[in-house]
């Protein structure tokens, strides 16, 4: 089975400031791909690159087996995106933002849209630029499910949504992958809403991909741990090192990825010891593996 | 399909503009008419001479108005959302822009459609010479062709130039001053006129907008 979304060495530059570096990624398909990291990591100048909607200065995209820019429209068309904000045209209604929209989808679903419209109620002849931004959000939802696409790449869906609406976007957005077997790439800062759907995860910072990986390895894969007589140098180390912090004369407290029970050894063989491993939830883990990026790249400078 | 859709939501953003160009186009001839005819002392030749002598400008100013507006408005609400909505649609950016160009395009012919159906309605109240009978439509092409020029250009601006259009356009302008000045001051003043014959007389490509337009052009 090939991958739905493939990215090689992706480069891309604004000004001084920004830049996405040696960005390579892998969604597989029919998976649900969480796109973490905090606000300005790149993630929407990514999704923007992934669509063909800027082009990229180096490496190679490649999206339902089309090679992106240049075949971009071929990608599209199978593609439900929801940017993360409203992108649709302010003075048409709902009815006639969907008529719209359908004209240039084939496989646009009118009874599925019509279904989706009732169930958010959104009302046919109100105008898009009066919806509330919960009310915009379910629309730009059902417009991406009503296309029957197999791939869904939604930018920030629930940013700025009560925790009723987002439920109810959610919820569709689950039906919908369970019906169709769709890919869903769905990037967002929320962490806690990406543990509970996605089964792998990508980690931005700074413009890099900093982490990818499953969500069960990223849910149980890093460990805080009291280490008794740490050892200076961490060669060879089975886990990835993302911070090690001095708690008292003897013992430190690191925290490390991919870690494994039998890994203890290692400590052992290195004359330490290991007082306690303590797991930790999402958040912290992800803020650990931001604090580890951000501490390997100024050592890196 | 697509094409239906895109032309339609231009007639919804547009058609206030539309309409009001194209009463203003109506109005141009009848009104300019009977205001110089009634000068003239009736509804004689030399008050449809005359009300063409006030129109034409009128007509050019108007051509170029709509056409700027019409390629404008557009591109603004596009732009409003950084194009994300046409560059997410499953469509090609030139395709997308070519059918927007061409909605306009359709649209911009309402207001010429109401010029040529003024002046009709003006020359009927008037005994006109059979050697002017087609002028009229003559007049009504020149309005259309200029307002096209117009639009293709706004909107050649708008959609290539993208947010540097309005930038660039208003450098040209400072730049085509700054060099008359420069110019006249250097005792060549004569070169700034030859470049602006050069765009504005025929065969220059902005000829339209200035020569041509009242019936006897002198």
């Amino acid at each position: 089975m090939t991958d739905a979304i493939r990215i090689r060495d992706l480069a891309w530059r604004a000004g001084r400031e920004f830049a996405i570096r040696d960005l390579s990624m892998t969604v597989p398909t029919g998976a649900i791909y969480g796109f973490l990291g905090p606000n300005g990591s790149g993630k929407t100048t990514t999704i923007r690159l992934m669509l063909g909607m800027i082009p990229p200065a180096d490496g190679t995209i490649e999206v339902l087996s089309h090679a992106i820019p240049r075949f971009c429209h071929r990608a599209l068309a199978r593609i439900g995106y929801v940017p993360e904000k409203l992108h649709l045209y302010g003075n048409l209604t709902v009815d006639e933002s969907i008529r719209f929209h359908r004209a240039f989808y084939e496989n646009f679903d009118n009874e599925e849209a019509e279904r989706l419209r009732r169930r958010f109620a959104l009302r046919e002849d109100q105008l898009v630029s009066r919806l509330s931004k919960g009310e915009a959000g379910k629309l730009m939802m059902m417009l991406a499910l009503s296309q029957r696409a197999e791939l869904l790449v939604l930018d920030e869906p629930t940013d700025g949504l009560d925790p009723v609406v987002r439920r109810e976007v959610l919820s569709a957005l689950v039906e919908y992958v369970d019906s169709k077997k769709a890919t869903v790439f769905i990037s967002s800062h929320l962490v806690h809403e990406q543990e509970r759907i996605c089964d792998w995860v990508g980690v931005m910072d700074g413009g890099r991909l900093i982490a990818e990986l499953p969500m069960q390895e990223f849910r149980s894969g890093i460990k805080r741990l009291r280490v008794s007589q740490a050892p200076a140098a961490r060669d060879a180390a089975p886990f990835a090192l993302l911070s090690r912090e001095e708690l008292t004369i003897h013992d430190e407290e690191w925290v490390v990825r991919g870690w494994q029970p039998e890994m203890r050894e290692w400590f052992q063989r290195a004359g330490a010891e290991i007082r306690e491993v303590q797991d930790l939830d999402l958040e912290e883990s992800f803020v650990e593996l931001l604090r580890g990026a951000r501490v390997n790249s100024q050592e890196v400078k | 399909m697509m094409f239906a859709q895109i032309l339609w939501t231009q007639t919804k953003w547009t058609r206030a503009m539309v309409l009001g160009f194209a009463a203003l186009a109506f109005l141009m001839p009848v009104g300019g008419w009977n205001l110089m005819a009634s000068q003239a002392g009736g509804t004689s030749p030399e008050g449809f001479i005359m009300g063409f002598q006030l129109v034409g400008p009128l007509a050019a100013f108007i051509a170029c108005l709509s056409g700027f507006l019409m390629a404008a408005y557009p591109w603004s609400l596009d732009h409003a959302a950084n194009h994300v909505y046409p560059l997410s649609l499953p469509i090609t950016w030139p395709s997308y822009v070519t059918q927007r160009f061409v909605a306009g395009a359709i649209l911009l012919a309402i207001p010429a459609v109401a010029l040529l159906v003024g002046c009709l309605l003006a020359l009927s109240f008037i005994a006109l010479p059979p050697v002017l009978h087609a002028y009229p439509v003559g007049f009504a092409l020149r309005f259309f062709f200029a307002t096209l020029l117009a639009y293709s250009l706004s909107f050649a601006l708008q959609y290539l130039g993208g947010r540097r259009a309005a930038p660039l356009l208003l450098g040209a302008l400072i730049a085509f001053l700054v060099t008359g000045v420069v110019l006249q001051v250097l005792g060549l003043e004569g070169l700034q006129a030859a470049i602006a014959r050069l765009f504005l007389q025929w065969p220059g490509p902005f000829a339209i907008f200035v020569e041509g337009w009242r019936l006897v052009d002198v």
